[in-house]
């Protein structure tokens, strides 16, 4: 992927450029939103990773001139300030996803990675979706494995196509609690884990394989088994 | 200005103060000039009853009376013709004689000798007093025309002087049997304009019909009856009444008609009841209107706090003209609130700042750790250690920045109407396999679907998490948490109910204040905020917070609806 970083504080600049690289990402990097904006309307990306201060001109009138313009780059917001409206404000002015600084860096790869894919594999919401022996069929609300009918409750439902929607990517805790839960603040954490062991329970329990891992330190991830 | 507040604001008293002083004074000023009036009137009315009743003394007591009722008995004049400027002595001389030659004449008339005899009389030449019922004055009259005129001045003062030797000797009395005789004659029997009663033992004499009072305060009464008129009918009248003794142990009441002065009366009482009447929602009418303005003023100084109360900050009570205390309270308030309001922004201000000024250097250490991870992934688990207590500590750090800002109240800007079912739902359902796989049972009991509030949805949410959370860390495997939910006196309660330990009383003010932990709890995960967090969001919505006693904890919040 081509990412665009404009972010005003070169350390944290520095530590996302990085981890990014190493990811195997192309990275440009730019410290103010005038030169930003520039840099963004001119070449293409398939990412911008915005942070909402910026001297010049701030995140948000940034990211709200470029969607003015028609241009469509999924947008990963970045700031200090977590507040509820705060966040809103983010995605009403066009940016897809926000993240709340000190990350860890693996939030933020998770959150590329699954933007990335969003914009790019633009799968119906309606097409079935398969990791090796287990479907899901989102409109019939069916999962199957090897043939067998599995019953789920409604948020386990939710949760495992979240999964499968970003199968073989990490998912983050945080992810889970935003997208599946719709919470705007974090909980304990830790309960997730409870859901994804049911969960597991439930898909992986009397299978030959195990489809959902957990990543240590990172959050789950549902893939073939190696 | 809403009645129902006037009625309720202590100026209510201020105002029935105001309008009982003015009504007071407007009744005072009502009732003096009436009874001003009437006494001005009565006492009129009175002195002339006076100065008929002395009228009438003096002419009885003077002999004039009687006189009257004599009568004119025909007196002939003496016709004398005398030269002009006659000299006194020679009219009398020439006068004398005269009258003796008439008396020879009219010898064997017993009048018309007593005329001339008293013609002597008054004239100074005889002392034989004429008899009781002569008339002497009006033989006096005659004499004026009998004397030249040159001649009156001199003869004056003694016929004068003989009048009075008369008058002297027959003792005039102001008696009934004379007044009866006088007011007969006079007609005072047909005359309605006025009334009388002539006390005389068995004789009296009077135009009243009805009772006669026996006392009089102050020598004079009102008194109500019948009159007869001229026409000898008798009608409905009042009179102020006068008496006067009599020189022989008898009275005479005369009396005025004052129905007129009735008929005002009668007016004047109900224009006062009237008008106090009136004068009564004048009263209040004024003092409304003037307290209005001073009601205004604190119903002004009252919703410009309110509102400040609920967050606005900005918000100041608007002074047009500072004129009265009211106003100078005003001011101070407006004062004080530029000062909050600083303060309140300062600790924004700074708090924000401490966001991006702290948070910066924390951020920055975190992600050197992170990256330090991945250079040296032998050591990736220690650093994650590390990593671990840099995010309790931005955790802490946040939440006592959530805290405060809550505590400011600006928050309650973005209150919206939302179902407080909701919140719970969502939590509980999150909860539920938690709960489920320590073997604590959770019961939920909602009275209703729907309890529809106004405030943060999601810090309520983060509340009710907050609390299950610390249910499910207290209570021992396979214990019980209830959760309710329902309306009691106007007012939204939520109650969790858990059977772990518990928090004793003394402990109950201490533990929703920051970082504080029960002794026994120290080695659990938490950092003392949670409790205190959902304090703060309770104290936004202005709701209360109550927590029980052991065994168990019950925590109930009340929210007004």
């Amino acid at each position: 992927m081509r990412i665009l970083i404009i972010e005003d504080d070169a350390s944290v600049a520095e530590y996302i450029k990085k981890g990014l690289n190493e990811a195997g990402h192309v990275v440009e990097h730019f410290a103010d939103g005038k030169s930003g904006l520039l840099s963004a309307s001119t070449d293409s990306f398939d990412l911008l990773i915005v942070d909402r201060m910026l001297p010049h001109v701030s995140g948000t009138k940034l990211v709200t001139t470029l969607r003015a313009t028609g241009d469509q780059t999924p947008v990963l917001f970045l700031s200090a300030l977590g507040e509820v409206d705060q966040r809103v404000e983010g995605f009403s002015v066009g940016g897809d996803d926000y993240l709340v600084k000190p990350f860890a860096f693996s939030e933020l790869l998770a959150r590329v990675e699954a933007l990335y894919r969003r914009s790019v594999l633009k799968k119906s919401v309606d097409d079935t979706l398969v990791v090796e022996d287990l479907v899901l069929d989102p409109r019939a609300r069916k999962v199957t494995r090897n043939g067998q009918l599995i019953r789920l409750q409604p948020r386990e439902f939710r949760l495992l196509e979240y999964l499968m929607r970003h199968a073989g990517q990490i998912v983050t805790r945080t992810m889970l609690l935003e997208q599946v839960w719709d919470f705007q603040f974090t909980p304990q954490t830790n309960v997730i884990d409870v859901h994804i062991s049911r969960l597991r329970n439930k898909v992986d329990k009397g299978f030959q394989h195990s489809l959902i891992h957990t990543e240590r330190g990172m959050g789950y991830v549902i893939k073939k088994a190696h | 200005m809403s009645l129902k507040k006037l009625i309720k604001s202590s100026s209510l008293r201020h105002i029935l103060l105001t309008s009982g002083l003015i009504w007071l004074l407007l009744a005072g000023v009502l009732w003096l000039s009436q009874t001003t009036v009437i006494e001005y009137l009565t006492s009129s009315m009175e002195q002339e009853l006076e100065e008929q009743a002395n009228e009438l003394r003096e002419f009885a007591q003077s002999g004039a009376m009687q006189q009257e009722l004599i009568g004119e008995r025909e007196i002939p004049l003496l016709e004398m013709d005398s030269p002009e400027n006659e000299p006194l002595d020679t009219f009398l001389s020439h006068y004398r004689d005269l009258i003796a030659r008439e008396k020879q004449t009219y010898s064997s008339n017993p009048w018309l000798t007593s005329v001339l005899e008293a013609r002597l009389f008054l004239l100074g030449y005889t002392e034989n007093l004429p008899a009781k019922t002569f008339p002497l004055n009006h033989l006096t009259e005659l004499l004026i025309e009998e004397i030249p005129e040159h001649l009156h001045g001199q003869l004056e003062p003694i016929v004068e002087s003989n009048m009075e030797q008369f008058n002297a000797h027959y003792q005039w009395q102001f008696d009934s049997l004379t007044l009866k005789k006088y007011l007969l004659a006079e007609g005072w029997m047909e005359q309605d304009y006025r009334c009388f009663f002539l006390q005389n033992k068995n004789n009296s004499l009077s135009n009243m019909t009805g009772d006669i009072p026996e006392s009089f305060t102050g020598g004079y009464e009102f008194w109500w009856g019948q009159i007869r008129n001229e026409f000898g009918q008798t009608e409905p009248a009042a009179c102020l009444l006068h008496q006067l003794p009599l020189d022989d142990q008898n009275s005479l009441i005369i009396g005025q008609r004052v129905d007129y002065l009735v008929e005002l009366i009668d007016k004047l009482s109900l224009m006062r009841y009237w008008g106090t009447a009136a004068g009564l929602i004048l009263a209040i009418l004024i003092s409304v209107i003037i307290s209005r303005r001073q009601v205004n003023k604190l119903s002004r100084i009252h919703k410009t706090c309110a509102l400040v109360e609920q967050g606005q900050l900005s918000q100041r009570i608007t002074v047009p003209s500072p004129s009265d205390d009211y106003d100078k309270v005003a001011i101070s308030i407006n004062q004080m609130l530029d000062r909050l309001e600083k303060l309140v922004t300062g600790i924004k201000y700074v708090s924000d700042n401490i966001a991006h000024d702290l948070l910066s250097p924390l951020t920055r250490i975190r992600s050197k750790l992170d990256m330090l991870a991945m250079d040296a992934p032998q050591s990736a688990e220690k650093i994650n250690h590390i990593i671990n207590e840099a995010d309790n500590l931005l955790l802490v750090f946040n939440t006592l920045l959530r805290i405060t800002q809550l505590e400011s109240g600006s928050q309650r800007q973005e209150f919206r109407p939302f179902n407080f079912i909701d919140a719970c739902a969502d939590m509980v359902e999150f909860y539920q396999p938690a709960y489920e796989s320590k073997e604590i049972q959770l019961e939920v009991l909602y009275q209703k679907d729907h309890f529809n509030c106004i405030g943060d949805f999601n810090l309520w949410s983060q509340a009710i998490s907050n609390l299950l959370d610390n249910a499910l860390k207290y209570t021992p495997e396979g214990g019980q948490v209830v959760l309710r939910v329902f309306s009691q006196q106007g007012q939204l309660v939520f109650q969790l109910q858990d059977s772990g330990p518990g928090i004793t009383l003394t402990d109950h003010e201490k533990v929703q204040q920051r970082f504080y932990r029960l002794e026994k709890n120290r080695s659990s995960q938490g950092n003392g905020l949670g409790l205190a967090l959902v304090k703060a969001i309770v104290d936004l919505h202005q709701a209360r917070l109550e927590l029980s006693e052991p065994p168990g904890l019950t925590i109930t919040i009340k929210i007004p609806l």
